[in-house]
């Protein structure tokens, strides 16, 4: 009755929220001669998060376990923040799947088992992980980040800035801090520990191989998420390919672009 | 076998040097489906191939090799063709004399079903009128909101003949255009020529063949005076030995089935809108068709009263569905998704003619029943030609609604719980209330269940994850609840029925699953799922790689 694909259709959505913002980065203005405030250099990684009208990623994400890797690969196409297609390309028992997000709030997956029926898929469904990584719906979903967390100066390790950032009061999350590594040319975030509100270390991404794919524009290579409350569990997202600002039309995140491209 | 191979190998090759803009995906899988009946009741012979498939009471029901591929041909961004077959070894023989032992077709028998065979052509008038899609060929139309029990959905009819798919949808020969002019604003509509019959599982011919089963007439008045009749044919039980004592007589059921002619006026046609509201995705459509299971429209009774052979002819019973659905999500419950679907069907009457050639064998003369005010029965009359009274009513002209509501969640994002309320399951048509099987099948005298001819259930899964999603545990059921007929207001000789349908899947590898569950019914033999035509409870293993 149901593919057990569907159920994780919405990580797969919220795969692409808040890294695709991360790949594409423009180059900040060169930083004033007077020290940053943490208010001032979060709002500029969350800027240069949404510098770019669309974008195209090729995925591969490992999902590194003791019996060995599972790999899972994967296109999106992004418009805006919010309309999103994604479509897999392996294993082959998913191959063909395709998720579309035209908002938060609505979402549908594209079932090939099921004569290509195009489902209306519940938003509780971001809260599932996928195929078992370690990705999570809070880390994916966050694209600005400022709106959320207050940050706080705490220190600087090599040439990054470190960000303490404590959760809002009135926002949820599923992680009431955060400590970020950022560096202050670039505005890019090189890793994130995501804490309890005791300070525990639940778990921590990074972000490796930045490359310039358009000019102006750097995007990591390599994202590794080590869940710390799984064993260190660990789920690595490889950028294959990325392009931005392809000229993407509304109409190619519809239904019908959904079951036809 | 081997010519599907070369075609393929040819059109791989073909497209390693055919244009730039071709683009060839070739996908499929291979799997093996092991079931084994538990606590059946047995069905003789005849049976249809393969031989060696006969249901036992226990016994291994299916012993498959399923062998799928598809090619998914693009030809720039505006033409796509796909193919889609499956090859089915039965893994049975079907061995009858010495010469169907030379024939590997009967010693070793398959089958080819072909799921799809279409062309698809995008935006085909281009920029006059934009993304104005054709597809023609054989192909499904799955409509409807709701999951799997979708009363919508009826382009195409059902292969019922796996419960655990419970209706899967054959493909058909159709020619649909979709128009999505602007947004989510959407018109569809299909066209299917000839009308494809629906599968049927090798124990449902039992509910028309048992002859001493309630005929299915809405009037139970004359289905009894009708059971009364075949009380000669049933072996009576010897009051001092309480055995057996066979009556001496038989009956035997023979049933035809006549497919609709394939003329203009008997093509189905189906038109479907849909957009979105606040959010929301709402459609509106409309299906002119025949529904899939075919129902008995007149009955021949012939040969002598002591070796009676009724003659029966089934039909496919048109129909005319308006179908609405919803969907979306509830932000405020957490993102509860939920969905709506409901159809009216305005179904053509069916009556049914029982003719007797055994009085009058070259002229066949017209049974008929009329009420004995004095006894408040039926018994059988003759009539003048001329003043017939109507004929007993099969399927009733009254529209009738089929219905499914349901709702998903997820829990800590692991548990997810799908729950559905349906009126009227997937085989179910016609307003009305009929009876069910005897719980003693041959004692006449026991009065049978009346139930409403659509049922309402309850169908609800849970699944939960585990080993970083390795393993799968699934909980699916099916439970009848009580139902009242909206026109008589009468309700149901309730009792309890359902299905159980446990699994675990483990996915050994990338795209490599083993599957291990049973699906047991529930239920005595008077209920829908514990009747004998729905078949027994089986316990399986399956194994699958998908390329």
């Amino acid at each position: 009755m149901f593919n057990k694909y569907t159920l994780s259709a919405g990580l797969l959505l919220s795969l692409s929220l808040a890294p695709l913002a991360a790949w594409a980065q423009q180059p900040p203005a060169a930083p004033a001669a007077a020290p940053e405030s943490a208010d001032a250099l979060l709002a500029r990684v969350d800027r240069q998060n949404n510098a770019f009208k669309d974008a195209f990623f090729h995925f591969k994400m490992r999902i590194i376990e003791s019996s060995g890797v599972r790999e899972v690969e994967f296109e999106t196409k992004q418009k805006g923040n919010q309309k999103r297609l994604v479509r897999f390309l392996a294993p082959a028992d998913v191959k063909g799947m395709g998720f579309l997000s035209e908002s938060a709030e609505v979402m549908y997956a594209l079932l090939p088992a099921f004569g290509n029926r195009v489902r209306r898929v519940g938003t509780h469904q971001m809260s599932q992980s996928f195929m078992g990584s370690d990705l999570s719906t809070s880390d994916m979903s966050v694209i600005d980040i400022a709106p959320l967390y207050a940050p706080k100066l705490a220190g600087t390790e090599g040439n990054l800035t470190i960000l303490e950032l404590t959760l809002r009061p009135g926002k949820e999350s599923e992680y009431p801090k955060l400590k970020m590594w950022v560096d202050p040319a670039k505005a890019t975030i090189a890793k994130i520990e995501y804490l309890d509100a005791s300070g525990k270390k639940l778990r921590t991404a990074e972000r490796l191989n930045f490359t310039e794919d358009a000019p102006g524009h750097f995007s990591p290579g390599k994202m590794v998420y080590t869940d710390h409350r799984r064993g260190n569990h660990q789920t690595e997202l490889i950028l294959i390919k990325s392009t931005v600002n392809n000229g993407y039309t509304d109409d190619q995140f519809t239904q019908r672009a959904l079951t036809r491209e | 076998m081997r010519r599907l191979i070369l075609s393929c190998a040819l059109l791989l090759a073909l497209g390693q040097t055919a244009r730039a803009d071709v683009d060839l995906k070739f996908s499929g899988w291979i799997s093996s489906d092991i079931r084994f009946r538990v606590l059946g009741e047995e069905r003789p012979l005849p049976n249809p191939v393969p031989a060696q498939w006969s249901l036992l009471k226990n016994g291994f029901s299916r012993n498959e090799n399923r062998i799928r591929a598809a090619l998914n041909l693009k030809v720039g961004t505006k033409v796509r063709a796909v193919a889609d077959a499956e090859l089915q070894l039965y893994g049975f023989s079907d061995i009858r004399d010495i010469d169907s032992t030379t024939l590997r077709d009967r010693v070793d028998p398959y089958y080819l079903e072909v799921h799809a065979a279409f062309i698809d052509i995008n935006s085909l008038f281009g920029d006059v009128i934009p993304r104005f899609d054709l597809r023609i060929g054989r192909q499904t139309v799955p409509w409807g909101a709701a999951d799997k029990f979708n009363p919508i959905s009826n382009i195409n009819t059902l292969d019922l003949s796996d419960p655990l798919q419970f209706g899967r949808m054959l493909a058909n020969n159709m020619i649909r255009a979709d128009w999505n002019p602007i947004g989510d604003l959407t018109f569809t509509a299909v066209l299917i020529p000839i009308f494809r019959p629906a599968q049927l599982p090798r124990t449902a011919p039992s509910a028309l063949l048992d002859p001493l089963r309630p005929a299915p007439l809405q009037n139970q008045g004359i289905r009894a005076a009708l059971d009364q009749e075949r009380g000669l044919y049933v072996p009576i039980v010897d009051p001092n030995t309480g055995v057996l004592i066979p009556s001496g007589r038989s009956l035997t059921i023979q049933a035809d089935v006549l497919a609709p002619e394939i003329t203009a006026a008997n093509m189905q046609f189906a038109f479907r809108t849909g957009a979105k509201i606040a959010g929301q995705d709402v459609g509106l459509s409309y299906y002119h068709g025949r529904f899939g299971v075919p129902t008995p429209a007149w009955s021949v009774v012939t040969g002598s009263v002591d070796k009676n052979v009724v003659q029966t002819t089934l039909v496919y019973p048109k129909t005319d569905v308006i179908g609405v659905e919803m969907a979306g999500s509830i932000q405020r419950l957490g993102g509860l998704g939920y969905w709506i679907e409901a159809g009216v069907n305005i179904p053509a009457e069916i009556r049914m003619g029982i003719y007797d050639a055994i009085t009058s064998p070259g002229n066949l003369r017209p049974l008929e029943y009329q009420l004995d005010p004095s006894t408040g029965k039926y018994l059988r009359v003759t009539f003048n030609p001329s003043d017939l009274p109507p004929r007993p009513v099969v399927v009733e002209g009254t529209p009738f609604v089929k219905a499914t509501i349901g709702a998903d969640y997820t829990i800590a994002g692991r548990a997810y719980i799908n729950v559905q309320y349906v009126h009227g399951f997937i085989d179910e048509f016609g307003a009305g209330r009929a009876a069910r099987p005897r719980r003693n099948s041959i004692d006449i005298r026991e009065d049978p269940r009346i139930e409403s001819r659509l049922g309402d259930y309850i169908v609800a899964g849970v699944d939960v994850k585990t080993l970083h999603d390795r393993l799968l545990l699934r909980l699916f059921g099916v439970l009848k609840v009580p139902s009242v007929d909206l026109e008589t207001r009468l309700w149901d000789d309730y009792a309890p029925t359902g299905v159980l349908f446990p699994q675990i899947i483990w996915t050994v590898a990338d795209a490599t699953e083993l599957m291990l569950g049973g699906f047991v019914l529930l239920g005595d033999r008077s209920t829908k799922f514990g009747d004998p035509a729905a078949g027994a409870s089986e316990i399986f293993v399956k194994a699958r790689v998908s390329f």
